[in-house]
């Protein structure tokens, strides 16, 4: 089934829609807000039904475009996640006085963990730049572990177009990891989010201080 | 890895282990919850008036064949049927407990052995072994995956078979064991790789009620690298979480219910019983062809050239096949007195240990004899014996150096058998972890403090090559001449920096080495004769004068190339201070020096003299040293300190381990087993009243200090710190070599050596334990490996702060502890809540007493 199909099939309620979102999409994108709301599962699963539930919703529209749900899921999860936090904020001195606890102390991480944090950081927003076809592609080969007729099949491509995708998409991150690599280093600040990672409001944001070695092997 | 202007050449390979690592570790996240597929099921239901059936009763199928096998659907009355479901349905939709594979998982691997039984035989799994036994009409066979080997035995011949696996199979690769074991069939070769990535894709659980006992059946799904899927449906026990029966699910298997059982077994009785240590082996390569034929008890001797070396190797793979000790007991020509050592005599005049040829279990029964008479003669009676997490946790941190981890403490209190002290004993000093414990510890006295090494490869290269040496099971005699002979270039590091750290300087060197493997503080002799022993100023001299004759550079030591050599030259003497009176080599009991033309190396006969199995000394400092390393305080206390001033606590003690140690070879491991086994060191730490006389004597064992070393790894080990030190699997290994964090702390922890019943912790150390990097590490919410593993949904609030209790202190929560958690964590206590509540009571725990001392 193609995005087409998804988007059509949603639309006309077809239960084999949903199914084919859950099982190309959704792992994706729980994983996704999980790193990004501080691995809180409550608050993931929260996120990530709101956001399945408004691309059913959306996609009944007929004059709704969806021409990409998986792009889709991902940005309104996004902007969930920062809704979130940008509400939890406002409300920060009312849950503090609740728990009649000090402000929460900004503690340093061991050096190493910290490095080891920020380095996952840079990697999921890397993925997070990729073009939508490489990111899924990546993750569903190394992360869910899928073969490659079985992405193929996803895809709605013959399997050495998968493979070719698969190549291309591994070119794309490691070119992007070895210009972070290169540009980051102690004194610059780089974000290698892009334009589109706005990550002023989650948690998972890191400090610079201990930036990787500007020599990274890729 | 390809540079980016490399890739039009590169692979179009879809495999990229160090990418799929990358973004595995970045992506980490659990599987999606069961209960998110079900809020979008009913989100779908409601918008569509229609559920698309994303959470189904997976247990359907699953639930049909367990209520088939059990056969209460024909029994129970349609009525109570019609309860039950309803029953059911509240327990579907209840906020209960979660379970899944890697509960399941868990708790096998704590249980011990699991066994199934089919059409085609039995077959058995020790998880946390990794260890696999099958056996079948005419044929038993095991496969040790931490040994990479296959035994197999056909009955009715007396030989066993046993060749390397084929597959690349390791300890840690858990769930495809779990998975091969339970699919049955033979665990190597095609059957094997059939399971290559095989990996857990899709679980589900709901509960059940068999019987009218509640149940759970966990559906869970593999699927491996060429996407063959394998389902299978499991009860599993809703209390131990343990599976009672599965069934294959794949349409085009019918292999029916099979049953587990825990049988009360050990992997060693069922290896011993299957393998009896008197068959002879034959070794096989991968492909079956036979490679030579030995006897299991047959061990080859360095010097026995009739077995070609691949024989060797093949022999010293099968060590658990081995009986202890690791040596066999030769009888050696040593002159032996018949006259116990009278230990007011003059050092010199003392006579040769009398080597003792009995195994571990007679040395002690002796040991517990003269011990008991020495309680007897003193009027000292002995505390009660330590109980088991008092002992686990001992013997861990002396011979492994850490505290046990949460699964070795559950492994150990589950084993029922008889003799699991002794196999823990034998397990914990074949570990890696034992031989760089050994490494460092040793190391603190053969290299001082505050020598800077860096140019000669630093300490680590010194505890690298010790722990080597310890690691392949070395004779000490051979260790010490690989020390004392050591030579080559500086840069070489190894044995050479035990020279480098005494500067080249014989009189460094001739204390240094009198101290450490003699047991006699001769430095005192240096200036003057020795005030308190009778040792005199030329005797020192006349030791030093061995070391007079190395090649060694003009100048100061750190000025030099680190290329330079050391070696033997003939050229050198020493005299005595503020005289030109040169002094001739002598050795300490008047063995007669050689000093002709073609006599050995002045420095090659002082090796030969002091590791000789009739040199006095070497053996009983020795075995005196490993007895206080493991009691806090020598048989002869200070432990490098023998004479006249300090006599041993029980002569016929000292002699007996000395005797034992020359008996068999000088092997450490032996030495250090026989002393763990006594009842001394078994007994408890505690006591109703205090008695000096009492741990002065090792009727109550000495509350041990930690070092800086045993506190990082304790916490390292206790809180998942660096999950790197993990090894294959479930066999712990701290990373202590090159571990440049472990090294700072300790630099800031360090304790004084050879004082390890002493507690210096001043306001520094307090600190570090407190607020230093590493507890901060540890404790963090974000950081700490054991916090983010209580997150699991299947703990309740009990078993994680037990959890905390075990991985810091190696047992449960007492009752009056209880008591003070609950009203911190209550059971309904959650989110940020509970987490910190759990971040403090670990950082309570470490900063304990008991977690700071070895008891």
């Amino acid at each position: 089934m193609n995005d087409s199909l998804l988007v059509q099939g949603l639309r006309e309620q077809k239960p084999a829609a949903v199914q084919h979102l859950t099982e190309c999409y959704l792992p994706s994108v729980w994983r996704f807000v999980y790193a990004r709301v501080g691995r809180d599962p409550h608050l993931a699963e929260d996120i990530v039904s709101e956001t399945v539930l408004a691309l059913i919703r959306a996609a009944s529209d007929p004059a709704a475009d969806i021409s990409n749900p998986g792009g889709w899921l991902r940005s309104v999860a996004s902007n969930k996640v920062n809704d979130h936090f940008r509400a939890a904020a406002r409300v920060q001195h009312l849950i503090d006085q609740a728990k009649q606890t000090a402000e929460v102390a900004d503690f340093t991480e061991p050096s190493g963990n910290q490095e080891q944090e920020e380095r996952r950081a840079e990697i999921r927003s890397v993925m997070d730049g990729l073009p939508e076809q490489h990111r899924l592609v990546l993750e569903w080969k190394y992360v869910d572990k899928l073969s490659v007729r079985s992405i193929a099949d996803r895809m709605d491509v013959s399997e050495k177009a998968a493979e070719s995708i698969l190549f291309r998409a591994r070119r794309d991150f490691r070119d992007r990891m070895l210009r972070i690599d290169k540009e980051d280093s102690p004194q610059t600040g780089h974000d290698p989010g892009g334009p589109d990672n706005d990550r002023d409001s989650q948690p998972e944001q890191q400090s610079k201080t201990a930036a990787a070695p500007a020599s990274r092997e890729w | 890895m390809n540079e980016p202007n490399n890739y039009e050449n590169a692979s179009i390979a879809t495999d990229d282990p160090e990418l799929e690592s990358l973004v595995c570790d970045a992506f980490d996240a659990p599987s999606i919850p069961r209960s998110l597929l079900k809020r979008i099921d009913r989100g779908v239901a409601a918008e569509w008036g229609e559920s698309p059936g994303l959470a189904p009763d997976v247990a359907g199928k699953w639930t049909k064949s367990i209520a088939r096998a059990a056969g209460w659907g024909r029994s129970v009355p349609a009525a109570t049927c019609v309860a039950m479901v309803v029953i059911l349905g509240v327990m579907l939709n209840g906020n209960g407990q979660a379970y899944g594979w890697a509960s399941m998982m868990q708790a096998l691997a704590e249980r011990g052995i699991i066994k199934i039984e089919d059409e085609n035989g039995s077959r058995w799994l020790s998880l946390a072994d990794g260890v696999l036994g099958e056996r079948t009409s005419n044929s038993t066979r095991l496969l040790d995956v931490g040994q990479q080997i296959i035994l197999e035995r056909i009955d009715g011949t007396s030989e066993i078979r046993r060749r390397p696996l084929a597959t690349n199979v390791s300890v840690a690769s858990r769930d495809r064991l779990m998975l091969g074991f339970l699919l049955g069939g033979t665990f190597d070769g095609d059957n094997a790789r059939r399971l290559d990535g095989a990996h857990l894709v899709d679980e589900s659980w709901d509960s059940i009620t068999v019987a009218g006992v509640d149940q759970v059946a966990l559906t869970v799904a593999f699927e491996n690298s060429a996407a063959e899927r394998f389902e299978l449906g499991i009860t599993v026990d809703r209390e131990s979480q343990l599976p009672s029966k599965y069934e294959l699910l794949n349409d085009d298997v019918q292999a029916g219910l099979l049953t587990l059982t825990y049988p009360l077994a050990t992997v060693a009785a069922l290896r011993k019983q299957e393998f009896p240590s008197e068959l002879l082996i034959v070794d096989l390569d991968k492909d079956g062809q036979p490679l030579n034929r030995v006897a299991v008890n047959e061990t080859p001797t360095p010097g026995d050239n009739s077995k070609p070396d691949s024989e060797l190797a093949a022999v010293g793979r099968n060590e658990n096949l081995r009986p202890a000790p690791d040596k066999p007991l030769v009888e050696r020509p040593v002159v032996a007195p018949e006259e116990p050592q009278e230990y007011s005599d003059a050092p010199s005049e003392w006579k040769p240990v009398k080597p003792v040829i009995e195994d571990t279990v007679e040395i002690v029964r002796q040991a517990d004899e003269l011990l008991s008479e020495l309680w007897e003669v003193n009027g000292v009676t002995p505390t009660i014996p330590a109980d088991d997490s008092e002992l686990l946790r001992r013997v861990y941190l002396d011979l492994a150096g850490r505290t046990p981890s949460v699964s070795e403490v559950r492994a150990f209190g589950n084993d029922q058998s008889a003799d699991h002290f002794e196999e823990l004993v034998d397990r914990l000093l074949s570990s890696p972890d034992h031989a760089s414990h050994l490494a460092t510890v040793w190391r603190t006295f053969l290299i001082p403090e505050g020598v800077d090494l860096t140019a000669f490869g630093g300490v680590e290269a010194f505890d690298k090559w010790l722990a080597e040496r310890f690691s392949s099971g070395d004779s000490y005699d051979d260790i010490v001449r690989s020390l004392l002979l050591a030579d080559g270039r500086l840069v070489r590091s190894g044995p050479l920096l035990f020279y480098s750290a005494a500067k080249l300087d014989p009189d460094q060197l001739a204390s240094r080495t009198a101290r450490v493997f003699l047991g006699m503080r001769l430095e005192c002799a240096q200036c003057h004769d020795h005030p308190f022993e009778p040792w005199a100023q030329d005797e020192f001299w006349g030791f030093a004068a061995f070391f007079a004759r190395i090649s060694r550079p003009k100048g100061t030591l750190e000025s030099v190339s680190t290329v330079m050599r050391v070696s033997d030259v003939d050229r050198g003497e020493v005299m005595l201070p503020e005289t030109e009176q040169v002094v001739a080599p002598k050795f300490l009991d008047g063995t007669e020096f050689l000093d002709g033309e073609g006599s050995p190396s002045r420095r090659q006969q002082l090796a030969d003299w002091l590791t000789a199995a009739k040199n006095p000394f070497f053996a009983r400092a020795t075995a005196n040293r490993v007895w206080g390393q493991l009691f806090g305080k020598g048989i002869v206390e200070p432990i490098d300190n023998f004479g006249l001033e300090h006599q041993p606590k029980s002569p016929e003690l000292l002699d007996l381990f000395a005797g034992h140690f020359v008996g068999t070879d000088f092997s450490l491991r032996e030495l250090f087993r026989s002393v763990v086994l006594s009842k001394a060191y078994r007994l408890s730490s505690g006591a109703a009243s205090a008695d000096d006389n009492r741990s002065e004597l090792f009727a109550q064992m000495n509350i041990k200090t930690l070092t800086a070393e045993q506190v990082y790894d304790c916490i390292s080990v206790a809180t998942l710190l660096d999950s790197g030190a993990v090894g294959d699997g479930m066999a712990f290994n701290v990373a202590r070599i090159g571990n440049s964090s472990r090294a700072a702390f300790i630099q800031q922890f360090r304790t004084p050596v050879g004082r390890n019943t002493e507690y210096q912790g001043g306001i520094p150390q307090a600190l570090t334990l407190m607020n230093g990097g590493l507890i901060e590490g540890a404790t963090g919410l974000s950081s700490s490996g054991l916090l983010k593993s209580l997150e699991a949904p299947f703990f309740t609030n009990k078993d994680r702060i037990e959890v905390l209790y075990l991985a810091t202190l190696s047992r449960k929560p007492r009752s009056s502890e209880w008591e003070l958690l609950n009203g911190y964590i209550g059971d309904d206590t959650k989110g940020p809540e509970l987490q910190e509540g759990l971040a403090d009571i670990l950082w309570a725990l470490l900063n304990s007493a008991e977690f700071t001392l070895n008891h």
